[in-house]
């Protein structure tokens, strides 16, 4: 692999160079050229298509999108190479709309014969149950904490979803004190978070 | 870009008010185009977003209950007038820990002073660090050359690969720092992950009697 042709595979970094050169590679049934298309595929479209649909299926659907693209390149359909991550996700936004068109057709057809469904158990695992239940403790402490108003604020935002223009409007604050209430509860929030962790392995940061 | 990013952050990432946007289903439809290429190839706002969206929810949540009554606005403790007193304190301990050092401690309880202990990435063949057992260790772990993230997840396991610890902590300077219980002799393995479990670096220790 050659890293600097190709550091997409760079963690943590957005890169820079054309995706042409991966393309062309890939028209040539270059094998360490897919390898490095899947290992894109492996961790942001596999996020993307978790976010979308959860994780039923997750690595065929992941499988069966890296095809769908890999052949398209090799056929020639991908127009614009430098373009490849927008074709990428263009394709995945079709295949999760497809899913959810399926699904939902699918509820439409069922014949309930009892009044037992079969779906998939998408909950999280007991881990996950518990990491949300101690986030949302938290959550109520900083809330807890905060004066009336400024918890107004979040409930308005985060629970009613009311954009910020409104929030602003209907309670008279700048953008810019509507920002900080939003800032420092989330701060507190970590430090609440970072102050458990810490009384509980002995650790002071 | 090639990567069809938007880079509103100004460090070629997403902006946080975007990724807050995005985890709440509010980012403009003009904007998602961009938004989505960008998380595609990008890690570490994959992490942030991970992160945003699980405080909204926290918050979606603790606004709930709130709106329904079942628990009461309570008043947070106030912050001890003295807390940074305590971070200067902590500070100037942290700062003395700059090459590997080492005391022994005389009782082998947790209220103990630990044993603190520096880790370094090195090329070539490794050499394992030692440490003595039955007395907690405050290890400190070389993150250079590894993806920033403003927090990591750490854990040690024994040579059978059992967990025996875990953590997390932010780090300063690519060090992290964290306190681990005592452990019985053996070989062990600090691994570092990123915040959503990916494995970047192992350190090996081996801890023996005094």
């Amino acid at each position: 692999m050659n890293s600097e042709a190709d550091p997409v595979i760079r963690s943590g970094a957005v890169p820079g160079p054309s995706w042409s050169a991966l393309v062309e590679r890939i028209r040539a049934a270059d094998p360490s050229a897919m390898e490095e298309l899947y290992a894109v595929f492996a961790k942001g479209v596999r996020y993307y298509l978790w976010r979308q649909v959860g994780p039923q299926d997750l690595d065929d659907r992941m499988h069966d999108l890296f095809l769908i693209i890999t052949q398209s390149i090799q056929k020639g359909e991908l127009r614009e190479p430098e373009r490849l991550m927008g074709f990428v996700r263009t394709i995945a936004r079709r295949q999760v709309a497809a899913t959810i068109g399926a699904a939902v057709q699918a509820r439409r057809n069922q014949v309930d014969v009892d009044t037992r469904l079969n779906v998939s158990d998408q909950q999280p695992d007991p881990e996950r149950r518990v990491i949300e239940k101690q986030n949302q403790e938290l959550a109520m402490r900083v809330l807890g904490s905060l004066h009336k108003r400024d918890r107004e604020v979040l409930i308005r935002f985060y629970l009613k979803e009311q954009p910020p223009e409104q929030i602003c409007r209907e309670m008279s604050l700048t953008p810019t004190q509507f920002r900080l209430i939003k800032t420092r509860a989330k701060a507190r929030f970590t430090e609440l978070g970072q102050r458990r962790f810490a009384q509980r392995t002995g650790f002071r940061a | 870009m090639g990567d069809g990013g938007m880079t509103h952050g100004g460090n070629g990432h997403l902006d946080e008010d975007e990724l807050e946007q995005y985890s709440m289903g509010n980012l403009p439809e003009s904007e998602s185009d961009a938004f989505e290429e960008h998380l595609l190839v990008c890690e570490q706002c994959r992490l942030r977003l991970e992160e945003i969206d699980e405080y909204t929810a926290s918050m979606r949540g603790a606004a709930a209950e709130f709106r329904s009554g079942q628990r009461p606005a309570q008043v947070e403790p106030q912050r001890r007038p003295w807390g940074w007193l305590r971070l200067i304190s902590v500070g100037a301990a942290v700062a003395a820990l700059v090459v590997v050092i080492g005391w022994w401690s005389g009782s082998s309880d947790m209220a103990g002073p630990p044993f603190a202990i520096s880790l370094e990435a090195t090329r070539g063949a490794a050499s394992t660090a030692w440490a003595p057992a039955d007395t907690s260790l405050l290890v400190r772990l070389d993150l250079a050359g590894l993806p920033d993230f403003p927090t990591y997840r750490m854990q040690m396991v024994d040579a059978a690969g059992a967990a025996v610890w875990q953590g997390t902590a932010a780090a300063h300077d690519s060090k992290v720092e964290s306190k681990i219980p005592q452990t019985k002799a053996g070989t062990y393995f600090i691994r570092v992950y990123s915040p959503a479990g990916e494995l970047l670096r192992e350190f090996g220790l081996k801890t023996r009697e005094r």
